[in-house]
């Protein structure tokens, strides 16, 4: 017997989630066994997958291309996201109910207060991300709009990317703003992008020294859209550029509703990758590669626990290498194929699907 | 460090050591340093190569194929010993891959090859019938990948057409090359002396080029980066031969299932996945099943993939390779739970894995004992799921019958596969194929033909 989206159960179950997500307020394990008992209730394919795997085990990022398991297909899609197709060419979506969307908006910003706003200065947002008008089936335009609107100076904030991509006059326009009201800037986008950006700027001798208290956000890795860079080396190039000294890396997927930041300034993945912090609402944790059991440190497959998803099962196998550490968990990449043999090739190097 | 050197020079002249670091074990050899003097001594050698008939260079290789034939052979055991240290494969699987190539070497196997290939074996030794064929002074081949013995095949062609060879070692399995020379020199002096076995870092670029320089033919196995960057620095007058990124794959049909039943072609198709981990090229990596029975022949595979593993146990997994099967099985077990088409057994580690599905899904990684079944309404529809892939095709298990089996044959051949074999015996091939499609002895020929003049008789 499916839970409703309309019973009062879920309305109940959404206030303890917005609780614990807004002011971390709750208990994250009552939670975490409501929302499992209710994706194996709501959902057969995911009772199945966990009867054969173990309850709880993360559903791979992979479902979402063929529409993946949806808690509540009588409640109205108020919002659709496509992934950006990381893990494959074939895109795939996530659809979320009304209190599913909220919870996410709810999520977003309450994160972005905790780690945008210090000391009580609204930052100049500059989003290096399509507006949600120009991207409505985005979900980092999604996210990034709520950062903005939340923590951000409402005059000066702005999205940067135009219709043909970085609008370098509006950016640079911005900056100078903001350098002569003396406030800080937080930059949020794409890793690759801040690599062709700061290319570009570079090329023409452009730079800014931001004010104090300055913050880059990058997060989705290179792509293949710009060369990869170490960690460090991307931070050092956005402080010549930018004279930005502070730095975070933002984790997020398209079928996850929250982010997450970095845990410490401690380099752990192969490029220098940070550990992301563990929060009562949401955290990275790593699967054993030989038992699938969850280990507190070493590499293997990295899940994410969101306890701020309510429309699809919470825990998502990313497709991704995580290094657990004492520190926490840090992102390595996506994970590849196995090691090459010579001349034997598997079917996704063919295609060039990773 | 191994006490037992990866390298093979017969000759004096200046060298230095290298060492060489794979499957968490270092092994020293050396490599000359004067490739241009090294060039001559092998010319020398290959002169002393060219006088002697082929039939010997046969018998010689025969004898050694013998002895290495042989499991408790010394060299053979220490051989496997270090194949298994340095790929993780189980004794038993680096045997068995020893007991399939030493059986291809041995002189019927050779013999049929060279008639194959060019009708009477003695236009290698001068004129008969009016033509000979040369092959070059110096072969150059690079070798790669972790298949135990694979560069027997390659090094015996190139002898057999009585080139000199400059062996490049695989960095994956750096013992075997050099110890099948030392027996081959206690054999026959001759052809060992016409070789030398060495090994340099893929970014060595002047070993590279210099050793490059010294020969006629150049052969390269490895991935189609590694193949592109050999090919670009091949000369025009050299001949080049290339093993790059390949891919194989079975087809069985309702006709070969009746035939044979259920348990019988699980029990080839757990085998040909199984073989040597599913780490060849010859390895498939989906068996394409007719649909009718697709479910039952997997339930039977799993059942034959637990017997594979209990009669010739699975290699250690890498942790990398662990995380990728980790994260194929689990898509797999998502698609099972979420689809009727699909289903996954699989033992409680990681040693093997059967995945049936309804559609070829592009999965992160390949080998280590995956059979992967996917159900398709015939043979048509099989060629079809394969085509995207045709530039790489190579090897298919086909179980078919009659008139069916020829059709499908024939699909498959204009497909762009270049060997057809019976389900169990996919990892098996024969000398006498042309292996990748070529024609491997005669490729490396130059033919004279002589037009009589008057007054010469034949």
């Amino acid at each position: 017997m499916t839970v409703a989206h309309d019973d009062p159960y879920v309305r109940r179950l959404f206030e303890e989630m917005a609780a614990l997500v807004t002011d971390r307020v709750g208990d994250p394990d009552a939670i975490h066994g409501q929302l499992t008992e209710l994706a194996a209730t709501n959902a057969p394919d995911v009772a199945r997958y966990w009867k054969q795997v173990g309850a709880g085990v993360g559903v791979p990022d992979t479902a979402y291309k063929d529409g993946g398991p949806h808690l509540f297909p009588d409640a109205p899609a108020v919002r659709v996201f496509r992934t950006s197709g990381t893990s494959g060419s074939v895109r795939g979506s996530v659809r979320y109910s009304g209190l599913g969307l909220e919870l996410k908006n709810l999520a977003v910003r309450a994160n972005g207060r905790r780690h945008l706003l210090s000391g009580g200065v609204k930052p100049v947002v500059v989003r290096v991300a399509p507006t949600e008008e120009a991207a409505p089936d985005m979900a980092v335009a999604f996210d990034m709009a709520r950062l903005q609107e939340e923590c951000g100076d409402p005059a000066l904030s702005t999205s940067v990317i135009g219709p043909d991509g970085v609008d370098y006059a509006l950016l640079e326009k911005t900056l100078d703003a903001a350098v002569a009201e003396g406030l800080p800037v937080v930059m949020a986008g794409p890793s690759f992008a801040y690599v062709n950006i700061c290319d570009r700027l570079e090329s023409e001798g452009r730079r800014w020294e931001l004010p104090a208290g300055s913050r880059m956000y990058d997060g989705g890795g290179f792509k293949g859209r710009s060369r990869v860079m170490r960690v460090d080396d991307l931070r050092a190039k956005v402080r010549r550029t930018f004279g930005i000294r502070e730095f975070d890396n933002i984790f997020g997927m398209t079928e996850l509703a929250n982010q997450l930041y970095d845990a410490a300034d401690v380099p752990v993945g192969p490029l220098g990758e940070r550990p992301k912090e563990q929060q009562p609402f949401g955290r990275a944790r790593v699967r054993d590669p030989r038992t699938r059991e969850l280990r507190e440190e070493g590499s293997g497959l990295l899940e994410i626990v969101d306890l701020s998803v309510l429309d699809r099962p919470h825990v998502l196998l990313t497709g991704d290498l995580g290094i657990a550490t004492p520190h926490g968990v840090a992102v390595a990449g996506r994970i590849a194929g196995s090691t090459s043999r010579g001349c034997s090739l598997s079917l996704d190097e063919m295609t060039g699907e990773r | 460090m191994s006490g037992v050197s990866v390298s093979w020079i017969p000759f004096d002249g200046p060298t230095e050591s290298f060492t060489l670091a794979a499957g968490g074990h270092r092994w020293r050899g050396e490599r000359p340093v004067d490739w241009a003097a090294a060039g001559d001594r092998l010319r020398q050698a290959r002169r002393r190569l060219r006088e002697l008939p082929v039939r010997q260079v046969v018998a010689a290789i025969d004898v050694v194929a013998e002895r290495w034939a042989k499991r408790d052979f010394p060299e053979r055991r220490a051989a496997v010993a270090a194949a298994s240290l340095v790929t993780g494969m189980s004794a038993e699987t680096v045997d068995r891959a020893l007991d399939a190539e030493t059986g291809n070497l041995r002189a019927p196997s050779l013999i049929a090859a060279l008639e194959r290939e060019l009708g009477d074996p003695e236009v290698l030794d001068g004129f008969r019938g009016g033509t000979t064929a040369i092959g070059p002074d110096v072969t150059l081949a690079v070798f790669s990948g972790n298949v135990p013995g694979l560069p027997a095949r390659s090094l015996v062609r190139a002898l057999l057409v009585k080139s000199a060879v400059i062996a490049k070692v695989p960095a994956k399995e750096p013992h075997f090359t050099a110890a099948f020379l030392r027996s081959l020199h206690e054999v026959e002096p001759v052809l060992a002396d016409a070789v030398v076995a060495t090994y340099w870092d893929r970014a060595d670029d002047t070993a590279m080029s210099a050793a490059l320089a010294q020969a006629d033919a150049v052969i390269a196995y490895g991935g189609d980066e590694a193949c592109a960057a050999i090919r670009a620095r091949v000369a025009p007058h050299q001949i080049y031969e290339e093993h790059g990124h390949k891919l194989s794959f079975g087809v069985v049909t309702d006709g070969w299932l009746r035939q044979h039943g259920p348990a019988e072609a699980a029990r080839r198709i757990a085998a040909d996945c199984s073989d040597f981990d599913q780490h060849a090229c010859l390895s498939p990596q989906v068996y394409l099943v007719a649909a009718e029975h697709a479910r039952e022949v997997a339930e039977h595979v799993a059942d034959a993939m637990r017997r594979a593993a209990a009669d010739c146990p699975p290699g250690q997994v890498g942790d990398q390779d662990a995380t990728a099967l980790q994260h194929r099985r689990l898509i797999a077990e998502w698609r099972a739970a979420s689809s009727a088409g699909s289903g996954v057994w699989a033992a409680d580690g990681l040693d093997w894995t059967v995945v049936l599905d309804d559609t070829l899904l592009p999965l992160s990684g390949a080998g280590d004992r995956v059979a992967r079944i996917v159900a398709v309404p015939d043979v048509d529809a099989a060629v079809d799921v394969m085509r995207p892939y045709a530039a790489h095709l190579q090897n298919v298990g086909l179980g078919a019958v009659g008139d069916e089996f020829w059709r499908a044959a024939g699909e498959l051949a204009r497909l762009g596969v270049s060997r057809v074999a019976e389900p169990g015996a996919m990892s098996r091939p024969g000398m006498a194929w042309r292996h990748d499609g070529q024609p491997r002895i005669a490729g490396l020929l130059r033919w004279c033909d002589v037009e009589l003049p008057d007054g010469v008789e034949r």
